[in-house]
């Protein structure tokens, strides 16, 4: 397993805050990474020491091993900014202009094929475009740099439903064509549910969570039995969350993939990721991360 | 990035080339016609100076306006360039492609900086050549006219540039364009009226001085300072520092020690002289024309390079 993303003791203080704080990532290759956390939780943050955007107070990040920022990395990686930033006076060919001037790896053919099948015309001022195909223009934008990465800050905030599911469905056409890793940050978890493979929960600025979607959830089960009990199995599982009542309690736990032996009174069932991520927001102090691996030399 | 720059900031070209050449027209225009109105009269004569000076005081009263200018270029060139590119969030676009922050910066800098320099030079040149048309008059030959002084020559570039580099940091460090602007604009004046209140042109060289000998020209008005015909004694064209009296000792007069004579209307010039008292100028003469130019213009461009290196700061730091 390669890693493309690493980011080892991460942090970034804005005068006295730490809006990142000790942030270790490694993210293998073709993955589609959802940057789940509440506002605030530093992910725009995470994002822009990513692209170079600002420059780490703490620790390093790289990405295809340089140092995130660096002429190297920018030729390799495309960011497409919250609220989708594009010059309002420009016209939608001349942002494939800029993103051909600015970039040597650039495939014009790809960026007009792509506007053309989205129906959005060259001469229209970008000012003038709905917020959904400013959206198209500006992730076709991202695109066609050809980037090995590509990270995406909240790319479904402020469209409609089915802006949302237009903007999510060209992403993953891309995706599937070309195996680029993905980044993409969003504080919606029902969006990435579909569409992501590995997760990252970013909590007051920390990671909470970083793993494969999919051995997330086997991981991970609902414990739900009588609140005398709880104490006991608490003590024997790794507990998330932990809810109780006068007689019944629950718990989210990271049981581990094998089976659990409890009393019968007990009911086990899986979880959904909505459920996961919420258990962890809900208490900060909880983590799952990859257990130590040796470093490769 | 060329034509990025280009694509961004052509609206500006565009409206200075467009400047340039109506202001030149104009120019063009009224000095031919000067020079048509001047010719019916020999040199040196009442009459073409007349001529002369009517046609100056015709643009003249507008030069004040002039200031306007890299007021105007510190606004609509300097301030949108970080600024704007803040406010909207585009930066976040423009610094994340292949083309480096630095690279971005540093062509934008250097490309506008230089489009300003010599459309400043241009416009200086322009109006050298209408002032040249003026040369015979006292009141706008060589240094004698500040207001002049800073329109012609090297020093309109300079300013330009210098507007230009002001702009550019405010927009680094207030990130917004309104705020950016309103920085730039009261800096800007204070600096540009500094220059002129704080009188730090007379400084730009050491004067040269002259000493008694003050002719009397009666009917002229005077003060006591200022003897009558003491700038009509000055050469033609030279920048007055200072004037006065110096005693026996050359120690210049305390005030109220002129009074002596002060009541000796007619003859006080006699009396003065007569006490041993002399009369001084101090004065930068004519031709240091090109040095004042060039001393400006040097403090300007390092005062844009400092600016400019705070942007560059501002904006490669985080």
């Amino acid at each position: 397993m390669t890693s493309l993303l690493t980011a080892t003791g991460l942090g970034k203080r804005y005068r006295r805050t730490w809006a990142l704080k000790d942030c270790s990532l490694s993210i293998p290759a073709g993955r589609v990474v959802a940057l789940v956390g509440p506002n605030g939780a530093g992910k725009t943050t995470l994002l822009h020491l990513v692209v170079g955007l600002l420059t780490p107070t703490a620790g390093t990040v790289s990405a295809f091993g340089e140092t995130g920022g660096t002429a190297a990395t920018l030729a390799r990686v495309a960011f497409l900014a919250q609220d989708k930033p594009l010059y309002d006076g420009f016209t939608v060919a001349d942002m494939l202009r800029f993103g051909r001037h600015l970039n040597p790896r650039w495939d014009q053919e790809l960026g007009e094929r792509r506007l053309a099948e989205l129906e959005i015309p060259l001469d229209r001022k970008v000012g003038k475009l709905s917020g959904g195909q400013q959206a198209q223009v500006a992730l076709t934008v991202a695109l066609a740099k050809q980037p090995d990465l590509l990270v995406l800050d909240e790319p479904l905030a402020n469209l409609d439903p089915l802006a949302r599911h237009e903007v999510m469905r060209g992403l993953m056409a891309a995706v599937a064509e070309t195996g680029m890793t993905v980044v993409l940050s969003s504080h919606v978890v029902s969006d990435l549910e579909n569409t992501c493979d590995w997760l990252v929960v970013l909590n007051r600025g920390r990671v909470q969570v970083s793993g494969d979607i999919e051995e997330l959830l086997a991981e991970h089960r609902l414990l739900t039995g009588p609140a005398e009990l709880a104490d006991g199995v608490a003590a024997r599982v790794s507990t998330v969350d932990d809810s109780r009542t006068d007689r019944q309690a629950t718990l989210l736990a990271r049981t581990g993939a094998a089976a659990l032996s409890l009393d019968p009174k007990w009911t086990v069932r899986g979880v959904g990721l909505e459920e996961l991520v919420l258990a962890y927001l809900r208490r900060p102090e909880a983590a799952s991360l990859p257990r130590p691996v040796l470093a490769r030399a | 990035m060329v034509w990025l720059t280009w694509r961004q900031h052509r609206v500006q070209v565009l409206v200075v080339v467009g400047f340039l050449l109506v202001a030149g027209g104009l120019l063009l225009a009224h000095g031919m016609r000067t020079a048509g109105l001047a010719d019916a009269f020999a040199a040196g004569t009442d009459g073409r100076k007349a001529v002369l000076g009517k046609q100056f005081g015709q643009v003249s009263t507008l030069l004040i306006w002039t200031a306007a200018l890299p007021a105007l270029v510190g606004l609509f060139w300097g301030t949108p360039l970080l600024a704007r590119e803040y406010e909207r969030g585009t930066h976040r676009l423009a610094w994340t492609q292949t083309v480096s922050r630095r690279g971005w910066l540093g062509v934008k800098l250097v490309g506008l900086g230089a489009t300003v320099t010599l459309a400043g030079l241009a416009f200086g040149a322009i109006m050298g050549l209408w002032a040249g048309e003026f040369a015979e008059l006292r009141s706008s030959a060589g240094l004698a006219n500040l207001d002049l002084f800073v329109v012609t020559g090297v020093a309109p570039a300079a300013w330009w540039l210098f507007a230009f580099a002001l702009g550019t940091v405010a927009g680094a460090l207030t990130r917004a364009l309104l705020p950016a602007m309103a920085v730039t604009l009261v800096v800007f004046f204070t600096v540009y009226v500094g220059m002129f209140t704080s009188q730090a042109r007379l400084h730009y060289a050491t004067p040269v001085r002259v000493e008694d000998a003050a002719p009397v020209v009666r009917g002229e008005p005077w003060s006591i300072n200022t003897p009558p015909g003491a700038e009509a004694r000055l050469p033609v064209g030279a920048l007055m520092v200072a004037a006065g009296w110096v005693d026996r000792d050359g120690v210049a007069l305390a005030g109220g020690a002129e009074w002596t004579c002060a009541e000796q209307e007619n003859d006080y010039l006699k009396c003065m002289r007569d006490n041993g008292y002399r009369w001084f100028a101090e004065y930068q003469p004519a031709d240091r024309y090109w040095l004042f130019q060039w001393t400006e213009a040097g403090l300007l461009f390092a005062a844009a390079v400092a600016l400019g290196g705070i942007a560059w700061f501002r904006v490669t730091r985080d």
